[in-house]
């Protein structure tokens, strides 16, 4: 469980965010990740959500979002998610002896990096928050023009009538066709 | 961020008629009762008094940030088989923690005991080593509430479609709600398994009643708050109707953010905080002339009786015997399968298919 605690402080700083676009959204700096762990969490981001005929986390914004949430929503995990970054790089240079950082391996040294390390807390709180930011809502700063909606087929439509999918729609024309 | 509107205060010096600790699904409809039947009333809650504009089909707010529940790492649960075992923290009870309570976020689900409920141990036997007994009143006394609520809060179904169904007085006073993909596949399967599948009740309002806007199938029930306000929890009718009273005073917007500061600090939320002669301290309290009503949910009013007679040595020891040592918590079950056509299940109320 790597879900914050909620003070009415954070609650209010929410809904007060929830109106707002979040500000690291206009492409200024991280207000948390260091520029090393940004390229070490976008590594480990696009492997979950690679690039290929699909959009994938880099034009997700997912960075945008994780930044977003522990810099502002659950500044209380930053030590951990700090902490899993830089375990992430030690099993990294385990994996090749020459590489500085997670960044720096290649495609199938990435993975196996991060295959090595898949039970740990660490690497689910890593994959927590990549989830989220790629398939959460936009207003919290992922899920960039809902590319990672998309994906999966989903709308926020907000209003929807019946039919809402193709059984109920063959049943009312079964209906239809009878009166 | 708390929606509360204007209404008659009362200072923590004043004595009113009546204190409701906890303005849940109990609590919200005794305080309207009381309130519009001239009581002062003042409602003691936990959680916030949140608008349905400030709700939102955020997931990660709403479930990983516990908006619309409590929070497990604030409010642990503990449990212990025996009193020589260490209590070990675990996530037992999340449940909605907020003006409106559990029902705030519920899928809206609305059912009736059936009459066979009421005269269970008589009919099929006790169960050695428990108190499993027949309820003190039956169906039929409880009948005309049932109907009450369902018109009080607006019910969506369709009645007699159950063969199963017990007597009831009057229909839902709503249309069901609409079929989905799922429903028409689940009622194909339950049919020839010989069951009787039907839609089930929902509180939810497929149709405008009694001047709130209708369902708009957005698909964000359970797990939610409702921003239309469809949903037939207490909040847009019990807690609507008795602030506009004036009777009522919510404490949330202020007893709340102490409840809440004292909470961080230890222990839950408690009722003695409000009883004069029980505290060593001096804590916010308000006394109350006639009457102080628990209204908890099962975790919750337990937590509250704890604490209230820890604070008394030698109480809770006497009170062996009388604080239950069951609880019932609701479960329930679910189906997941595939199916070749897409069924858009996201798309309104995810429970709205019942059979028997």
């Amino acid at each position: 469980m790597y879900w914050g605690g909620l003070t009415p402080q954070i609650l209010a700083q929410a809904h007060q965010h929830a109106k707002s676009t979040p500000r690291n959204l206009r492409g200024e700096p991280f207000r948390f990740f260091t520029p090393q762990q940004a390229a070490d969490y976008a590594a480990f981001a696009e492997q979950i959500f690679p690039t290929d005929d699909t959009p994938g986390a880099k034009e997700d914004n997912v960075l945008r979002f994780v930044d977003f949430a522990l810099s502002e929503i659950e500044p209380q995990n930053k030590a951990d998610f700090t902490k899993a970054l830089k375990a992430l790089n030690e099993r990294a240079k385990k994996t090749n002896p020459e590489a500085t950082s997670f960044a720096g391996l290649n495609s199938a040294q990435q993975m196996e990096t991060m295959k090595s390390m898949e039970k740990t807390d660490g690497f689910g709180m890593l994959r927590f928050y990549t989830i989220v930011g790629f398939l959460g809502d936009p207003a919290d700063g992922g899920n960039k023009n809902k590319i990672g909606w998309d994906l999966i087929g989903f709308k926020d439509d907000f209003y929807y009538a019946p039919p809402f999918g193709y059984y109920d729609a063959q049943l009312m024309k079964e209906q239809k066709e009878k009166a | 961020m708390s929606a509360a509107p204007a209404q008659r205060t009362y200072r923590l010096t004043d004595n009113v008629d009546f204190l409701v600790i906890g303005c849940g699904a109990s609590g919200s409809v005794l305080v309207r009762e009381l309130s519009r039947n001239g009581f002062s009333v003042v409602a003691l809650e936990q959680g916030p008094w949140l608008d349905r504009k400030q709700f939102s089909h955020d997931e990660y707010r709403v479930a990983a940030q516990f908006q619309l529940t409590n929070n497990p790492q604030k409010q642990p649960t503990t449990f212990r088989k025996t009193p020589n075992d260490n209590a070990v923290k675990q996530p037992a009870f999340v449940y909605g923690r907020m003006v409106g309570g559990g029902t705030v976020h519920f899928t809206a689900n609305f059912w009736r005991l059936h009459e066979i409920d009421f005269i269970e141990a008589s009919k099929i036997g006790t169960i050695p080593g428990t108190g499993f007994a027949d309820w003190p009143i039956t169906y039929a006394d409880l009948e005309p509430y049932y109907t009450k609520a369902e018109w009080d809060l607006g019910v969506s179904g369709q009645a007699g479609v159950s063969p199963f169904d017990p007597p009831r007085s009057k229909p839902y006073p709503r249309f069901p709600m609409p079929v989905k993909s799922s429903g028409v596949i689940f009622e194909e399967a339950a049919r020839k398994l010989g069951y009787h599948p039907f839609p089930a009740p929902m509180a939810v309002i497929s149709q405008s009643y009694q001047g709130r806007m209708p369902c708009a199938h957005c698909g964000f029930c359970a797990g939610f708050g409702c921003e239309m306000g469809a949903k037939s929890s207490p909040l847009p009718t019990m807690v609507a109707q008795a602030v506009a009273t004036g009777a009522l005073r919510d404490s949330s917007a202020q007893l709340r953010a102490q409840n809440r500061a004292r909470l961080l600090q230890g222990p839950c939320y408690r009722c003695c905080l409000f009883r004069p002669s029980w505290q060593r301290k001096a804590p916010a309290r308000q006394s109350c002339d006639r009457c102080l009503q628990r209204s908890g949910n099962a975790a919750s009013a337990l937590n509250v009786e704890v604490e209230c007679l820890s604070q008394r040595p030698g109480e809770l020891k006497r009170a062996r015997g009388q604080i239950p040592d069951v609880q019932y918590l609701h479960d329930h079950r679910r189906t997941v399968r595939t199916a070749a056509q897409r069924v858009q299940e996201y798309r309104s109320d995810p429970y709205s298919a019942g059979f028997l």
